[in-house]
């Protein structure tokens, strides 16, 4: 059976006429919501009375720019000589010669073409106040032409065939007090609600839980609802709501599965979410009715029009009921989502948890009595109780393990502690430094910044303690960041693409920072600088719908979110570009009979590129600086205090470069390659240098 | 005398051994290197990459202040 799909059919004043035929024609775009095949078009059209149009074509085109182009997709008769006189016109309604599968939200136009080539069809019109959105009336005369006006007309057809169920990412960013959404792939809009309700100077963590996010910013506990539809009474009435209840709209029979409501009082104003489960929407002034849970009869009148998400709200127990539903923590900084239950922590007492109830993020009491193993649950009722130490960070590993990262120590908790959960102390010699300082690769390792450097745990039931692994080529890394937690943040982000670690410290005042890049294949690390403008304060893979903006993101001191882009070759600041300097030394022996010097005759390398041009992308040019020594600190130390080289030069080429003839004396080399200029970047292959005896050593 | 290979430190930094006997492969002195080179992708030592502003240069805030905190939301079309 046919179902209606697209349409304009109400508020037409007037028709048009054309001296259709061969060359004149008249059609209508419109655009589709949902893919479809098209079966039948109908038309509000009419007939002149003195002139036959004949048979009429009907016919689907794909458009461009909004005029149809190509050829028709599809196409349908009907004999226009039966169509009525009258002004007032008929629907006819014509069959397409097949049906014909028209994609999700795209745009098509219907082309009306009569036989006769006189003007003898009409096609009724809005012209005053034309409202189709999805498209407009469009002329064809030697071209087609866009028109301000929208015909009167119906599409049906059949369901295509089935899709997967569509979601949609979008990239949050959160900063200057203010709550920034990705509205449309790739383009960023503020949720103006949320502006200056946050208060971004505070430690603020969010989560993402049923389609919403949930923001711990001390006292600003707070919701953005990306998907529920939001009605408001002025009078909650007697009966109260409750969640998964299912409210109706009795003039507008629409309906809505509650999600959450912000008021129960009788007499007072209530805003209702839920997630609207009909096409249909409430309207205002309509009265909504349903049946609560305990099968009483909810009902108000609407005081306005349903509003669409996103919404801001603050983060309150459901409908304000501390009595049934427990009372939140005034003051949190760290949440995470395990098993269902939000976890946060409270600042007032540092070393307690509260889990909500499973699937009821507005529930915090205990009630185990209604609820069983779903009930809500806190420390202080929790066989499993306190952590014993200060929580700095919470680290939900799926719903097999929850990590509480302490000042001193690191605990986990396995299964939920309403059932047979346990809370274990995985070690007792670290902490994890602060609730950004630590991130999970994807082979389930947890990375984090502890009592002593950089370290790495595996996350599994059978857990082991963490392993710090940058003890050895980092031993003094806690001494040279001598970080303070009152003036530095500490960010860890995983980059699943690039496949490594970014590591950041960066002063909160001026973006002043130190990073490193841990290399997940090579396992070292790789000591980095960014303009204070690109210090980094947040970092996320963004795993978006549209693989286009699949990217390691960071948010960076000035607002901006970059990437780490390959073919950029500079730092992109806040109003300009900044050269990246880069640079390696390493050092050798000239000899290996510590008596003898050796002497190095020539240095050659080969740099990335093959060839000048060709398929492979070719390096810019690298600097090379040469010190020679008598060991090999001093080699190094030379190179550090940028003392006089013996001998320097450039390969400006790529691929296998000339001979640098060196002659350069002594017991230890060093080689420095540097590149510090703009809009360049650098690969090298390997480097090879002839070494000869050269006496003994003076 | 064949030519002797000058290492490059594809495995990083590290400065936890005297110099005498640096860790194969890494240095004790390096800025803005990765291990995969920005080129081609390849596991080869270079300059790493640029940070480049992305969402259309746009600021979040509409001033210099620091974005403190980035993440996603999944939601049902």
């Amino acid at each position: 059976m046919a179902t209606l799909y697209e349409y304009y059919d109400t508020g037409d004043d007037g028709y048009s006429s054309y001296s259709v035929g061969a060359s004149y024609y008249f059609g209508q775009t419109f655009t589709t919501t949902v893919g479809h095949y098209i079966s039948s078009v109908s038309a509000l059209l009419f007939r002149s009375v003195t002139q036959a149009p004949g048979i009429v074509t009907i016919s689907i085109f794909a458009t461009s720019a909004g005029l149809p182009t190509g050829t028709a997709l599809v196409t349908g008769t009907t004999n226009g000589n039966t169509l009525t006189t009258s002004t007032a016109g008929e629907w006819r309604e014509t069959t397409l010669s097949s049906s014909y599968l028209l994609n999700t939200g795209t745009k098509y136009a219907i082309v009306i073409q009569p036989q006769a080539a006189t003007d003898c069809l009409r096609w009724r019109n809005d012209s005053s106040s034309p409202t189709y959105a999805g498209g407009n009336a469009v002329l064809f005369n030697t071209i087609w032409g866009g028109q301000t006006f929208d015909f009167m007309f119906r599409v049906y057809g059949v369901p295509g065939p089935p899709t997967d169920k569509k979601y949609s990412r979008k990239l949050i960013a959160i900063g200057n007090n203010e709550v920034w959404y990705e509205s449309t792939a790739g383009t960023m809009t503020e949720l103006a609600a949320a502006n200056g309700d946050i208060e971004c100077g505070y430690p603020l963590e969010v989560i993402e839980a049923y389609q919403k996010l949930f923001i711990v910013n001390k006292t600003n506990l707070k919701i953005a609802d990306f998907v529920n539809t939001k009605i408001n009474t002025t009078d909650a009435g007697t009966v109260v709501c409750t969640k998964g209840m299912t409210l109706t709209g009795g003039t507008s029979g629409a309906s809505m599965i509650v999600d959450y409501v912000d008021a129960i009082t009788d007499d007072a104003a209530m805003n209702a979410y839920g997630y609207r489960t009909t096409t249909a929407t409430f309207s205002s002034d309509e009265t909504v009715t349903g049946t609560n849970s305990a099968g009483a009869t909810v009902s108000f009148a609407t005081s306005a029009a349903e509003t669409a998400p996103p919404h801001w709200y603050s983060w309150t127990v459901f409908g304000n009921d501390t009595t049934t539903y427990g009372t939140m923590p005034t003051s949190s900084s760290l949440i995470a989502l395990y098993r269902g239950r939000l976890v946060i922590n409270d600042n007032h007492r540092p070393h307690a948890w509260y889990m909500t109830r499973v699937e009821n993020p507005w529930k915090v009491l205990y009630d185990f009595s209604t609820d069983g193993d779903l009930s809500a649950i806190t420390y202080a009722n929790s066989k499993v109780g306190e952590v014993g130490d200060i929580i700095t960070a919470l680290i939900a590993y799926k719903d097999d393990l929850l990590i509480f990262g302490c000042a001193n120590s690191v605990w986990i908790l396995v299964g939920d502690p309403l059932g047979s959960g346990q809370l274990a102390k995985v070690t007792g010699t670290t902490g994890i430094w602060g609730a950004k300082a630590w991130c999970i690769d994807d082979k389930s390792n947890l990375y984090f910044l502890g009592e002593d450097g950089i370290y790495r745990m595996p996350i599994s039931e059978t857990y082991s303690p963490p392993e710090n692994i940058s003890k050895l080529v980092l031993p003094n890394l806690l001494t040279d960041l001598d970080l303070d937690k009152s003036l530095h943040r500490v960010t860890f982000g995983f980059d699943p693409i690039k496949y490594g670690i970014t590591i950041s410290k960066t002063l909160l005042s001026d973006g002043t920072n130190t990073n490193y890049w841990y290399d997940l294949t090579t396992q070292g690390f790789y000591p980095e600088s960014y303009p204070t403008s690109c210090g980094i304060f947040s970092a996320y893979y963004y795993p978006a719908t549209d693989d286009t903006y699949k990217k390691f993101l960071v948010g960076c001191t000035d607002g901006y979110i970059r990437e780490f882009d390959n073919p950029t070759k500079n730092d992109t600041t806040t109003a300009s570009t900044s050269p990246i300097s880069s640079y390696y030394a390493v050092t050798g022996k000239l000899s290996q009979d510590e008596s003898v010097e050796g002497k190095l005759i020539w240095l050659r390398s080969t740099t990335a590129g093959g060839a000048s041009g060709g398929d492979f992308n070719d390096t810019d040019s690298i600097s090379f600086s040469l010190y020679t020594a008598n060991d090999a600190e001093t080699c190094l130390e030379n190179i550090k205090d940028s003392a006089t080289a013996f001998a320097t030069g450039t390969w400006t080429g790529t691929g296998k470069q000339n001979k640098n003839i060196i002659r350069m004396r002594g017991c230890w080399y060093g080689l420095k390659l540097n590149n510090s200029t703009a809009s360049e970047t650098w690969g090298i292959n390997h480097i090879i240098a002839e070494v000869k005896p050269a006496g003994q050593l003076r | 005398m064949p030519p002797i290979q000058i290492p490059i430190p594809i495995g990083g930094y590290s400065e936890g051994l005297p110099v005498e006997q640096q860790q194969q492969s890494t240095s004790g002195y390096m800025s803005n290197c990765r291990p995969r080179d920005v080129l081609e992708g390849k596991l080869r030592l270079g300059q790493r990459p640029g940070l480049k502003k992305a969402y259309a240069s746009q600021q979040i805030g509409g001033e210099a202040k620091p974005i403190v905190w980035l993440g996603s939301i999944t939601t049902v079309d």
